[in-house]
């Protein structure tokens, strides 16, 4: 069994297909033994799991847990009033309409120029499901740092060559 | 004349719209009522009781920050679960950046050997009782990478779908699925172990 | 109209000017990215390898051993691409596959998957330098082809072309 059917069969018991895949996997479930070990594997970790968050109270006093919340709230609230009415002198107001947007670009021209824009980003992906309705699968290998993209169909197959399947049928 | 309202057995929502009016006394009756929920969700999370003790009372603070806004659609206890996983996940976020994860933690992130193991066919929680199976549960999460606890304690305990989950934690359906999927397979052998443990003592 | 309000708004005009002024900069600095594109062949018996694919090296499918159950790996000619900023280029990889590549800037690269004249997908991701993007769907008769792509070292890409002229 591969890993695309391994997901669609925690996808099925998860609710997470819609009616017609999960009649297919039920199908599956009824009849494959593989699909149907893993199916019961993880049916009965689901229930157990999801009962049994691990109960812990907080290690602290009523009062002190509060207090602590309490100064924090007094603390915000003493702030924000006070940046907000905090006036300005009309010559520094109107040296910051000047200054503020100046300084700001000069510090964005400064970054583009001298920092170079690669290899520095936060890794991105972001991956588009085949339109005819049917899905991906997407992992990562942290080891080797590779990243796969799997398309699959509707069905949970990888994907056919339309033009080609005959091709490949026929003895040449 | 306006009745008093008496906060020990006043309903939650009653209590959140006295204190949406600056009644502190009602948020402090709503933290004592929720905060182990909070606490122990900021810990499954975390792992760490101090970084969960600070997170569950920065959510606290944000909760009555934003109080206003609670429109009642959900329970307040929900709503206030909520922010605590945001605030838990920007934590993470924070401290990802800050160390790298060792090799052996990124390869269980993949999923090594949880990939081709057989599937159990006996219940490793067989005739426990729901302490010892708590008990079990919780030393089974902190074996788990911190990418398969994250994506465990949102689908069971925070009951979010897939959709919502890689939202949250900014990853595809794909990688919430097979996270999912490997975290769930690899608590099944933990759990597994822990029951061998037991029957050989 | 009241002469600080007017400044106030001269000022961010000047500033919205040279954000845009700025950013164009950047767009035109964005460089080519050299993407090397190779279509392999995951296979369980050895058997149907067309006659242009050859044994893959050992490292290489060690790491793809680690994601695909295929016991052996066959790869075509790698092919060198190089992918100016914001323009699609299309790689015909075989008769079946073939992708579209986009250079989005910041290494991030947009890849087109097509099988036949089909598009089964689009991604996009960050290319860090060295390691791979593994892009497939194709899977039949115990054997599959996808495509992998890495960024070329600028270094390499350099000396490859100084040598190529030479």
């Amino acid at each position: 069994m591969n890993i695309e059917l391994e997901l669609k069969i925690q996808a099925w018991l998860d609710n997470e297909l819609s009616a017609n895949e999960a009649a297919e996997v039920a199908t599956l479930v009824a009849t494959n033994t593989e699909a149907q070990a893993l199916a019961a594997e993880l049916k009965s970790l689901k229930a157990f799991v999801h009962a049994n968050e691990p109960a812990l109270t907080v290690p602290e006093s009523r009062e002190f847990y509060w207090s602590k919340i309490e100064r924090a709230i007094a603390q915000s609230e003493k702030v924000a009033p006070q940046s907000e009415s905090a006036g300005l002198s009309p010559i520094f107001a109107w040296a910051r309409s000047w200054l503020a947007p100046v300084a700001g670009l000069a510090a964005m021209v400064a970054v583009l120029i001298v920092i170079p824009p690669r290899s520095s980003e936060p890794e991105y992906s972001e991956t588009d499901t085949p339109s005819e309705g049917g899905g991906v699968i997407h992992f990562k290998d942290p080891a080797s740092g590779m990243t796969v993209i799997w398309f699959y169909d509707q069905a949970g197959n990888p994907i056919q060559n339309p033009d080609s399947i005959d091709n490949v049928e026929k003895p040449e | 004349m306006a009745r008093r309202l008496d906060l020990k057995t006043a309903e939650d929502q009653a209590l959140v719209r006295v204190a949406q009016r600056g009644n502190m006394p009602a948020f402090e009756e709503l933290i004592s009522r929720h905060r182990d929920k909070l606490y122990a969700r900021a810990f499954s999370m975390l792992r760490n009781e101090e970084e969960a003790l600070d997170v569950s009372q920065e959510a606290w603070v944000k909760g009555w920050q934003r109080l206003k806004q609670f429109q009642g659609e959900a329970g307040f206890a929900t709503w206030m679960t909520r922010i605590v996983i945001n605030l838990c996940l920007d934590h993470l976020r924070k401290k990802k950046r800050q160390q790298t994860e060792s090799l052996e933690e990124l390869d269980e992130e993949w999923g090594g050997a949880e990939r081709r193991m057989p599937f159990l066919v006996v219940n490793p929680t067989e005739g426990l009782e729901r302490i010892e199976l708590r008990k079990r549960i919780d030393r089974a999460l902190v074996q788990l990478s911190e990418a398969h606890r994250q994506v465990l304690v949102l689908y069971e305990f925070e009951e979010m779908d897939y959709k919502q989950i890689a939202k949250v934690t900014h990853c595809s359906i794909g990688t919430v699925m097979s996270r999912l999927f490997y975290a769930r397979r690899r608590l099944a052998a933990l759990l597994m172990s822990l029951k061998k443990e037991r029957d050989s003592e | 109209m009241n002469v600080f309000v007017r400044k106030f708004i001269s000022s961010w005009a000047v500033a919205g000017l040279l954000v845009i002024s700025s950013s164009l900069f950047a767009a035109a600095a964005e460089p080519s990215l050299n993407v090397e594109v190779r279509l392999v062949l995951g296979s369980e018996d050895g058997k149907a390898i067309p006659a242009d694919f050859k044994k893959m090296d050992a490292a290489l499918a060690k790491t793809l051993s680690r994601s695909f159950r295929w016991t052996e790996y066959y790869e075509g000619t790698p092919q060198k691409v190089q992918a100016p900023a914001q323009k699609s280029q299309k790689v015909k990889l075989d008769e079946e596959c073939s992708i579209e590549l986009k250079n989005l800037g910041a290494s991030k690269i947009e890849v087109k998957y097509f099988v036949g004249a089909k598009q089964i997908g689009k991604t996009v991701n960050t290319l860090p330098p060295q390691n791979w993007l593994t892009v497939g769907s194709v899977d039949k008769n115990n054997s599959a082809k996808f495509v992998m792509m890495r960024l070329v070292p600028e270094k390499a890409a350099k000396k490859e072309t100084k040598e190529s002229r030479n």
